[in-house]
């Protein structure tokens, strides 16, 4: 009795053996469809993104020398000090994403992420900002640091009057070295921007939702909205970076 | 297996676009914008969806007019299509809400990279959006009705009208001829044209293919009416235009190469040549000459053939019909002719043989020596068929017997009373044999040839060689004669019939004296005389002696009251000698019994026209048959004989009805009637009518016997009465009946005076319990 079951499928499986016909071997089902189909190919996806992100890896280890050299990793690790530093000062580690924004009704009602507008108003001009961090993390830490590993950088506004060829080789920041060390500043101040920005825009997208209608007769179009927006918000503590505010000013 | 794996690979691809996109925040904020400014669009809409300006009053009166023109049976009355206005307005206007909020959402949607869904938006508008807008529209459609509806319906009035007049159908060619020619049927003189008032009264309608006129807005309800009549009236002048055109030829100066109708109708058809081409697209169509008026052609031909015929007749032709030659037809068998139609009769085809040649001839005489010799042979045919000519010219012939006929009749008829009849001539005497048959005969003059014959005692009866005329002259010559004859002898009598009441007691005196009856004679003759003067200057000259008849009357008169009153005054002397007593004097009878109106003295001279009369209506009763009935109730009736002259006795008849019976003792106008004592009223109106014939019997009797008592000879005739006996056997007979059969039969006794020209006697009741009058 037990095997029944099975005797009938084989049975069936026999059947359906007969009748079928080269039409029906396509009639899948859904789930037939899922299964046989879509979780492979998810997977073969996977592999091959994983696959692709290894070899990145290992170019860049082939191409990057093991060991980083002195000036760099100097350089880099006070150009992260500072840049954490102002990272912090801005509020973005509190703002991984919108929701950590506090709301009062249709606006926003949250004092760190008024800072963080505020602060972050310095990304609308990166050069400096990057000129600014770049500077901070020429100066010295501390006396104890030894003179082999004080970065001189001759085009620096802060640079001493001593004269280049009495530092190391090591210590001056040649222009080279000096496009490096600015590049990836700027690197991380676009991550910054970005970050902001999709802050901002996700603000404008809740207070849209969340504001009611007017029974004003007032242009009905997204630019006036969002400018009638983004003022509000900027009158309320939150201006935008000008990325978002000049959106709809410009031409696409 | 192939194809659909990768069919899953493009569509994971794209799903995974989607959601990245989803996922961009820039995206999404330019989407929630864009649906933001569409809502707010769809909002500002919805609060503008019952504001009217009259800005907007031709976008929307165009498209309500245009719905007017698609549905004009809806719309036809002004204020039903108003309702139906409004709710065409608040369609019209939640279709608006639904294009401005299309056009929104599309508006946004070019906007927003992300799309947008309309519930999306119409969720953020408001979840009442519906119902705002449907009361919206209502509010709007109530503002905007009455501007709107004017105006619209005033656009499809415009446009109907424009359309109605454009694309109109006419009658055809066909159509119209047909018209025509029902009228022409009509007609009470086909030979006249139609006039304009005829045309406009024609059978013909315009149509319009795609506009039935049942269904034209009312205030254009009139319109088909007055453009059929301005068709009509435009269809009007084209007919008389063309019988203007078919006229000319006939009011032209005489044209010596017309000489039958059928020459005048191919001119008058040359003539309509001239009319307009036909032209059937035109608005309205000029037809062509319709038949009517080629008709009309024919008969006015024939008419003007008819005339010229008719100022030849008037003007006279050579061996025209005269009275000369009628006479020699007549005389040649007057038997024949005795009555005018017969004479017409008999004359006319010879007249017709013999006259059609001589006019044919007056005809033609004219005409050009080619033609001649053919409309002398359509004359003489046409003028002898049955068709229009020759019916014109027969009867044309009966019109000129009829006028010299009757002239001629007479001066033959004169000649005939001269020979046949001479002493009817004015200047002869009339026999007094004449006078005293018509005064015999009761007759104040002759209106038949028998009397004539009769009073004349001819020998030989002239009457079936006479003509009707000779008849006619020879009655009125006699009635002329006879008539102051008449009038004098009447005269004569009734001065006889004054001496005999003024001098009855001279006479009676003079009787008493013992004069003799030719000396009385004597005097009444010296009595008539000198009446006789009085009246003798009113009577004819020829007719102013005294007749003998009237002497002879005179003197009967005379011996016959003479020995009247002797035999009176000796039948007095007798009975005053034998019933003396001295009771006798005080038991006078009943001045009111009918004893007492008996005359004293009977005489016969006196006629008694009536008398006999009631005894010939009294004969014919019983000739009905009902003489076997009418013994028994006789009997009856004997037994009331004396108690009075009529009897009413009702009694029962054993079957709950009673038996009425009537009668005079004597048996006439014996009645016997059974009814139904319970219904008064229509047994009273049976015994009425029953009583009818019966009761005139009764009267005429009673009437005759006091005229036969001569009451009116001796003495001043007291009223006549008439006593009633009403005698009730039956206790069913009610007072209600009682006295309605008394009403009925003193108003039937009130006709019967009235037909007789008398007084109506007084009726005296009397029942059971004595005599009493009412």
């Amino acid at each position: 009795m037990k095997n029944r079951p099975d005797a009938l499928r084989q049975i069936r499986a026999i059947d359906d053996l007969v009748s079928s016909s080269p039409q029906r071997l396509f009639s899948l089902s859904p789930n037939d469809a899922l299964v046989q189909i879509s979780l492979p190919l998810v997977l073969i996806l996977a592999i091959m993104t994983r696959l692709i992100v290894v070899g990145q890896s290992m170019t860049e280890q082939q191409e990057s020398p093991a060991i980083l050299e002195m000036w760099k990793q100097q350089l880099i690790f006070r150009i992260d000090q500072e840049m954490d530093a102002w990272s912090s000062d801005a509020q973005l580690p509190a703002f991984p994403d919108a929701s950590r924004i506090l709301w009062e009704g249709s606006y926003p009602a949250d004092p760190r992420f008024q800072l963080l507008c505020e602060k972050t108003q310095a990304l609308n001009d990166p050069e400096n900002l990057q000129r600014i961090i770049y500077e901070q993390a020429l100066i010295p830490q501390d006396s104890s640091e030894t003179a082999s590993l004080r970065l001189y950088d001759p085009l620096s506004s802060q640079a001493s009057t001593q004269p280049t060829a009495e530092r190391p080789p090591e210590s001056i920041i040649t222009p080279e070295r000096r496009n490096y060390a600015l590049a990836h500043i700027a690197d991380r101040i676009l991550q910054w921007r970005q970050h902001v920005e999709a802050l901002q825009w996700a603000t404008i997208d809740e207070t849209a939702m969340r504001l009611p209608l007017s029974d004003q007769s007032e242009q009905a179009e997204a630019s006036a909205e969002f400018r009638r927006i983004s003022s509000e918000l900027s009158q309320r503590g939150y201006p935008f970076l000008d990325q978002v505010t000049q959106e709809y000013e410009v031409t696409p | 297996m192939n194809k659909t794996t990768l069919m899953f690979c493009c569509a994971s691809l794209l799903s995974f676009h989607a959601i990245s996109q989803d996922l961009d925040p820039k995206l999404r904020a330019k989407q929630s914008l864009a649906l933001r400014a569409a809502a707010q669009e769809v909002r500002q809409v919805l609060n503008q969806q019952a504001t009217w300006t009259p800005e907007k009053l031709t976008a929307v009166s165009t498209p309500l007019s245009q719905a007017i023109l698609e549905n004009t049976p809806g719309y036809q009355q002004k204020e039903k299509g108003k309702s139906l206005a409004h709710a065409w307005l608040i369609q019209w206007r939640l279709a608006d809400f639904d294009t401005q909020k299309a056009a929104a959402l599309n508006a946004a949607q070019l906007q927003s990279p992300l799309p947008l869904s309309e519930a999306d938006v119409l969720k953020r508008v408001g979840t009442d959006w519906q119902n705002q807008a449907r009361q919206g529209a209502v509010a709007f459609a109530d503002a905007a009705l009455d501007q709107v509806y004017a105006q619209a319906r005033e656009s499809a009035l415009i446009i109907l009208k424009q359309q109605l007049i454009s694309s109109l159908v006419y009658p055809s060619q066909a159509a119209v001829d047909q018209a025509l020619g029902t009228l022409n049927k009509k007609q009470k003189d086909p030979s006249l044209p139609l006039t304009e008032s005829e045309i406009l009264s024609a059978p013909l309608s315009l149509t319009h293919p795609a506009l039935p006129f049942e269904n034209l807005l009312e205030e254009l309800s009139t319109e088909p009416a007055l453009v059929n009549q301005t068709f009509l009236k435009q269809l009007a002048k084209q007919y008389q235009h063309q019988i203007a055109l078919a006229t000319q030829p006939l009011q032209a100066a005489p044209q010596t190469d017309l000489w039958t109708a059928t020459d005048m109708q191919q001119r008058m058809i040359e003539s309509l040549n001239a009319s307009p081409q036909a032209n059937v697209e035109a608005h309205p169509p000029v037809y062509d000459v319709f038949e009517s008026v080629i008709r009309w052609t024919e008969m006015a031909a024939a008419q003007w053939e008819q005339n010229k015929i008719a100022a030849l007749l008037k003007q006279g032709y050579p061996g025209q019909l005269s009275q000369e030659v009628l006479e020699q037809w007549m005389t040649q068998d007057l038997s024949q002719h005795l009555i005018l139609e017969e004479s017409i009769t008999l004359l006319h085809p010879q007249a017709l043989k013999t006259q059609t040649p001589l006019l044919t001839a007056a005809l033609v005489q004219q005409a050009p020596a080619s033609r001649q010799s053919g409309l002398q042979s359509y004359y003489l045919s046409a003028l002898q068929t049955d068709e229009a000519l020759g019916t014109f010219w027969q009867n044309q012939l009966t019109q000129t017997l009829r006028q010299q006929l009757p002239p001629l009749r007479q001066k033959l008829a004169q000649q005939q009373l001269n020979q046949q009849l001479p002493f009817l001539q004015p200047e002869a005497p009339l026999p007094e044999s004449v006078l005293l048959w018509f005064a015999d005969q009761g007759l104040s003059e002759a209106t038949t040839f028998s009397q004539l014959n009769d009073a004349f005692e001819l020998p030989e009866n002239p009457e079936p060689m006479l003509l009707t005329e000779t008849k006619s002259l020879a009655l009125q010559n006699l009635n002329a004669k006879v008539q102051p004859a008449l009038q004098s002898y009447t005269a004569q009598i009734q001065i006889i019939r004054e001496l005999e009441t003024e001098n009855m007691d001279d006479l009676k005196a003079a009787v008493a004296q013992g004069q003799d009856a030719d000396t009385l004679y004597t005097h009444w003759l010296q009595l008539w005389q000198s009446h006789w003067q009085l009246e003798i200057k009113n009577q004819d000259p020829l007719w102013q002696d005294m007749m003998p008849r009237t002497e002879n009357e005179l003197r009967k008169s005379v011996r016959q009251w003479y020995e009247a009153i002797e035999k009176t005054t000796a039948e007095q002397q007798t009975t005053a000698a034998s019933e003396a007593s001295p009771l006798s004097s005080t038991e006078s009878p009943d001045p009111r019994s009918p004893e007492m109106t008996l005359v004293e003295v009977p005489l016969e001279p006196v006629s008694d026209p009536q008398g006999s009369a009631a005894e010939e209506v009294s004969d014919t009763t019983e000739a009905a048959g009902e003489k076997k009935e009418d013994a028994g109730i006789t009997q009856e009736l004997e037994n009331f004989r004396g108690k009075s002259d009529g009897v009413l006795a009702f009694s029962d008849l054993g079957n709950g009805d009673c038996r009425l019976l009537f009668g005079a003792p004597d048996g006439k106008g014996a009645l016997s009637i059974g009814f139904d004592p319970e219904n008064v009223d229509a047994s009273a109106q049976k015994i009425a009518d029953a009583l009818r014939g019966p009761l005139r019997d009764v009267l005429n009797g009673t009437d005759s016997a006091n005229e036969k008592g001569g009451f009116r000879l001796f003495s001043r005739a007291k009223e006549p009465t008439l006593s009633m006996l009403f005698q009730v056997d039956s206790p069913k007979i009610r007072h209600q009946m009682s006295i309605q059969v008394r009403q009925r039969i003193q108003s039937e006794i009130d006709a019967w005076a009235a037909e007789k020209g008398q007084t109506a006697p007084t009726l005296l009741w009397q029942d059971e319990m004595g005599v009493w009058e009412e």
